[in-house]
């Protein structure tokens, strides 16, 4: 047996060997946990950088169950960014809750792992893997912080819920395998485009639709959203917002448009419902939270409204331009939404106890810390889609595909959800600027190095993409249309 | 011929722009806390590199006929529109770039000790810089939406240092109002920019250009751009019927008003028409409607100059009046004489509004003319200074604007535009009125000085009055880059750039000749005799200002309300605007859009609330829901397909 080229996922190998010996180094250990976490951010950019100098590369490995591609690579990066911003955020934070310990990397680092599996996977089973690996990691996750009561019921629930919508996905293949008898996504494709069941075809899009809608949270599959977000820890909710979602659209692009392609005009219609229900549910709950991590929460998942809406367009119209802008708006989503979540890092480190998330936490905070009032308004400016921000190049170029895709009705709609956003976004600087805090605080310690490290990352790539979006904008069409000569 | 660049332009032309932008952003950063009264010093120091980089930059340039074109990297791509982040660096925009950096440089220095002592010192030195940024980004992009952007930033700092005393209304409202008035403005230059992309298809400079010479446009076509254009140009230098702001401009700090309101900000449309020169030229009606407008505008904000009692205001229209010489001469072809005397302009009038400020400081903020007088001994280097920028702007010889206002008259005259000739001239004799009128008023006979503000009376810091002598000696010997004239370093410096426009008119203009000399004599003679007229008014017989206004009462009752035109705008656009609006706001707005936007906020509530409910935080009641939805999902696909 010939050995196989491990060069198409050398990243993922990377990635593993830190993990790895992030739990050999863990237990010489004593409080000082500096290691750990040097050696998953050394893992974490080292993973980034491979992937990076594979750019440009194409092939398929392990009987084409993997492909390492400019696809598979850009979302590769984007996870090792927003993995070190996590990374970046957490001592501290966890120092300050007593729960510094090495799992917490190796677990982060293996959700990654997941997800970047996911993203470069080209077989039904490479990718129900990569799922699995990913959910597991995350429901570990979001109980890390098991001696409190919110932490442990946000994993129960997660992982109750998860496998619920695992099972369905798992459904959904088993059919489809029944069907083809294959698992390979380009076989699976064109028996499927050659074959007749067409109802059967349309239920297990659905079936599948409806996992991978829970991953990335489109109502009604959203409810453990807020729950699991709250508990988490908050680095970790961060993450949850952007990393699972981003490997979530990766195989939502790949599955539907590779595996499913036969039954597309079925798809657009679940998408575009589907995507006028989120939008609808997430910004209305967001409308009434009155804690800033709930909100940001329901808010996530409007994203995943306006993300869905692209999909429509996508299948709709087959034109590259929506496909380009849901990669380019994951991109300036990851920036904006970890920044947020960073901010909120920074308050609760500050103070552990009093500090509760709610908008009336916030209150004074222009007065107590200007500069985390000014990144969270200018993470909160990006969220709502103003000019010269990520969150508006994002909405700029994915709206403009719906558009193109003769969606103008949904398009206005995605503006008018947009809209009414502005309130939740901006109610919170209305309340850090205009509202004095009724209790004083004592400001405590200043702000951590590496966790301002990761606020200035994410505050420079929400500029960066607002102000020069050039540079990532031919990153998404170069990744998009690699993909599609898949 | 291609000429070879030096590699570092690459980076040194980048780079003029973005010291300031760096000295900006560390300023408006750390200021507050950190850097405090030492926030001169960056901004100084970056502009000082920024004129050093441009000479290097002009040395380089002098030595090729095209420009240096530079692009860092693709701005904003959507569709066709490529825009590209790039410079452009031609003989034009270093000139531009050179005065700017160095004028500028001279206006920080002097700031660090008017604004001395200023709450808000560190926020002055950084929309200084930012500014400064905004209007290098102006004249060295390489395309039209660089140029908008700097723009519109130059317009934002301009609002932001007008209204730098925002606790005074006044300011407020003179923001507000320098805001409004440009907006109409830049709505045409807009539509222009857009027009002009809809028909080339580019924006980049080299292209269109080229496109307009090789294709042309139609000439309805390259009007309705070129007037669109001058739309824009004339909100930003303050042409009627858009120049009111300017005036009102001058509640900012002094130092503002000698950087943007006189030297440079304003001076901007009149690079925009040079730098578009042969789209101009392409449409005789344009060069006629931009001729017109700038020699009415000379004449008519000359002959309110006269009645101002307001030192600074006085300066304001005299701007006005000056910026309409430009556009006389750019109406005309006299490309360069045009660009001649937005240089020459540069340093005096920055002279003389520094010599101003010079003078509110040293009488503890008196600004009225009437309360001056006798301070020739009291501030000499001020006197002088002051003195040296009033002959200049009178256009007396030798000084700067001597060589370049008698060209404009010269070429003018040549071209056989007689009555454009004549009104220039009529203008250069009420401008040397009125500048001497200020200068006899505020310096010599006794003084009116309220003892209060008399007992104070100081000569300013070094810091300000060694900007005044370098301006001074400047306003001096300026015009001498425009000797012999019209064939001076600085004519053939820019010969290259407007000679396709030069073409397009078949301009030749003829060698300097007998002619000239006659013209030279006249108009300094019509100067020298308005600064007669203004001793015998203002010196000798000093009841005579009294007995003309009261012979001309009508007349010197319009002048002195600035032909009524604020009034007759709140008549007509702003009394309209605001009935409409309320008519609009009671009918409209309060019984439906109010109606609309409360139902739907309320709508939101209430819907919000009632859902809140179903969140209950129940994981059977979570799953529950998720299998309703995939039951519904089926449901649909099953009933699609006709089950």
């Amino acid at each position: 047996m010939p050995t196989p080229d491990v060069t198409p996922i050398i990243p993922e190998l990377i990635l593993m060997v830190a993990a790895c010996l992030v739990l050999v180094v863990e237990p010489f250990l004593k409080l000082d946990k500096t290691a750990v976490v040097a050696i998953a951010l050394t893992g974490l950019l080292a993973y980034g950088a491979a992937a990076f100098a594979l750019l440009g590369q194409d092939m398929a490995g392990f009987n084409d169950m993997v492909v390492i591609n400019d696809y598979a690579i850009f979302f590769k990066v984007l996870f090792a960014a927003a993995g070190v911003m996590t990374v970046l955020m957490s001592p501290r934070y966890l120092e300050a809750h007593d729960r510094h310990l090495g799992e917490y990397y190796a677990l982060l680092l293996f959700a990654i792992l997941g997800m970047s599996v996911l993203a470069a996977a080209r077989d039904l089973m490479a990718f129900y893997v990569g799922l699995e690996l990913m959910a597991v990691s995350s429901y570990l996750l979001a109980g890390f912080f098991r001696y409190q009561l919110r932490s442990n019921e946000a994993a129960l629930k997660y992982f109750l819920t998860g496998s619920f919508a695992s099972a369905i996905t798992l459904y959904g293949i088993s059919m489809v395998y029944g069907f083809t008898g294959a698992t390979n996504y380009a076989v699976v494709g064109t028996a499927l485009a050659g074959g007749e069941n067409t109802l059967a075809v349309a239920f297990a899009t659905a079936l599948v639709f409806a996992g991978l809608g829970f991953k990335v949270s489109v109502a009604p599959f959203h409810m453990w959203t807020p729950d699991v977000y709250e508990g988490a820890p908050t680095p970790i909710a961060g993450f949850f917002s952007v990393g699972p979602k981003a490997a979530g659209f990766a195989a939502i692009l790949m599955m539907f448009l590779a595996v499913f392609e036969a039954s597309v005009d079925t798809w657009t219609v679940i998408f575009i419902a589907f995507s006028i229900f989120t939008m609808l549910v997430g910004n209305l709950f967001a409308l009434v939270q009155r804690n800033v991590k709930r909100m940001l929460a329901y808010s996530s998942i409007a994203h995943v409204g306006y993300l869905l809406a692209g999909m429509g367009a996508l299948g709709r119209s087959g034109d590259l331009l929506a496909g380009e802008a849901i990669l380019l708006y994951l991109a300036a989503y990851t920036f904006m939404n970890m920044g947020a979540f960073g901010v909120l890092v920074y308050l609760k480190t500050q103070q552990p106890v009093t500090f509760d998330y709610t908008l009336d936490d916030m209150a004074g905070l222009a007065r107590r810390s200007p500069w985390a009032a000014i990144l969270m308004s200018l993470f909160m400016f990006s969220l709502t889609g103003i000019p010269g921000t990520a969150g508006f190049i994002g909405k700029f170029y994915l709206f403009n595909a719906v558009v193109r895709a003769d969606l103008v009705w949904l398009a206005a709609i995605a503006v008018i959800f947009s809209a009414v956003s502005a309130y939740y976004y901006l109610r919170v600087m209305i309340y850090m600027f205009f509202r004095e805090s009724e209790e004083e605080f004592v400001v405590g310690e200043s702000i951590s190095g590496p966790l301002a490290a990761s606020l200035g990352l994410a505050a420079a790539g929400v500029l960066f993409i607002g102000l020069v979006p050039a540079r990532l904008v031919d990153a998404s069409v170069g990744a998009f249309q690699n993909f599609l000569g898949l | 011929m291609e000429h070879e660049f030096a590699s570092y332009m690459n980076w040194i032309v980048p780079l003029i722009p973005a010291l300031p932008l760096t000295a900006f952003l560390v300023t408006i950063l750390f200021g507050k806390w950190y850097i405090k009264e030492q926030a001169h010093w960056l901004p100084i120091l970056a502009m000082a590199a920024a004129f050093v980089l441009s000479l290097l930059v002009w040395w380089e340039v002098r030595q090729a006929d095209e420009g240096f074109y530079v692009e860092l990297f693709t701005w904003i791509p959507v569709g066709d529109l490529q825009v590209p982040l790039a410079f452009y660096a031609d003989r034009l925009s270093t000139a531009m770039i050179m005065m700017v950096t160095g004028v500028s440089t001279l206006i920080f220095i002097y700031s660090k000790g008017y604004m001395h002592g200023d709450p808000g010192y560190y926020r002055f030195f950084s929309y200084l810089s930012l500014f400064a940024f905004s209007m290098l980004v102006l004249v060295l992009g390489a395309n039209y939406v660089m140029l908008f952007f700097g723009w519109e930033a130059v317009g934002l700092c301009s609002y932001y240092l007008i209204g730098f005393y925002y606790h005074k209304t006044s300011a407020a409202a003179a923001g507000k109002k320098a805001f409004i008035t440009n907006r109409v403005g830049d709505f045409g230059f807009s539509l222009g920019i857009f027009l002009l992309f809809v028909t080339f298809g580019t924006l980049t400079y080299t292209e269109v250009f080229e496109a307009v010479e090789l294709e042309g446009a139609g000439t309805a076509t390259m009007t309705a751009i070129a007037l669109l254009l001058f739309t824009g140009a004339m909100g930003k230098s303050a042409q009627f019927p858009l120049h009111v702001w300017l005036p009102d401009a001058m509640e900012g700090p002094t130092p503002v008003s000698a950087l943007i309101h006189a030297a440079t900000m304003v001076t901007a449309g009149v690079y925009m028409v040079a730098r578009s020169s042969v789209i101009f030229a392409s449409s005789e009606t344009a060069m006629l409607v931009v001729a017109g407008v700038g020699a009415f505008t000379a004449i008519f904000a000359a002959s309110i100059g006269i009645a101002q009692t307001d030192i600074k205001r006085v300066m304001a229209y005299s701007t006005v009046s000056q910026l309409g010489y430009m556009f006389m001469a750019l109406g005309v072809g006299a490309w360069i004489p045009a660009i001649f005397h937005l240089i020459t302009h540069a340093f005096f009038k920055a002279l003389l509004f520094l010599g101003s400020g010079s003078v509110i400081h040293a009488l503890s903020g008196e600004q009225d003319m009437r309360r001056m007088g006798g301070l020739r001994s009291r501030i000499p280097y001020t006197y002088w200074a002051l003195l040296a920028g009033a002959i200049a702007l009178s256009g007396i010889f030798p000084f700067a604007g001597f060589w370049s206002k008698d060209e404009i008259l010269g070429i003018a005259f040549k071209d056989g535009a007689y009555i454009i000739w004549a009104i220039g001239l009529v203008a250069a004799f009420i401008t040397a009125f009125y500048t001497f009128r200020l200068i006899f008023m505020t310096f010599w006979n006794e003084s009116r000085m309220e003892p209060e503000v008399e007992h104070h009376v100081h000569e300013s810091p070094w810091s300000m009055t060694v900007p005044l002598m370098v301006l001074g000696g400047l306003s001096l010997v300026g015009g001498f880059l425009g000797f012999p004239p019209e064939a001076g370093v600085f004519h053939h410096f820019l010969e290259p750039v407007f000679e396709p426009a030069n073409e397009i008119l078949g301009i030749h203009h003829e060698p300097f000749g007998g002619i000239d000399l006659t013209l030279m004599i006249v108009s300094v003679a019509v100067a020298v005799s308005g600064v007669v007229l203004a001793y015998f008014f203002y010196v000798r017989q000093r009841d005579l200002p009294e007995k003309a206004g009261a012979a001309a009462q009508p007349l010197y009752k319009a002048i002195y309300n600035k032909w009524y035109i604020d009034e007759i705008y709140d008549a007509t656009v702003v009394r309209l605007v605001i009935d409409g609006s309320r008519f609009l706001w009671r009918s409209f707005d309060a019984a439906v859009i109010d109606g609309i936007v409360n139902g739907v906020g309320k709508l939101w509530e209430v819907s919000g609330a009632a859902v809140r409910p179903a969140q209950t935080g129940k994981v059977q009641n979570y799953a529950g829901v998720m299998f309703a939805g995939v039951f519904v999902l089926l449901s649909a696909v099953i009933i699609a397909y006709g089950l």
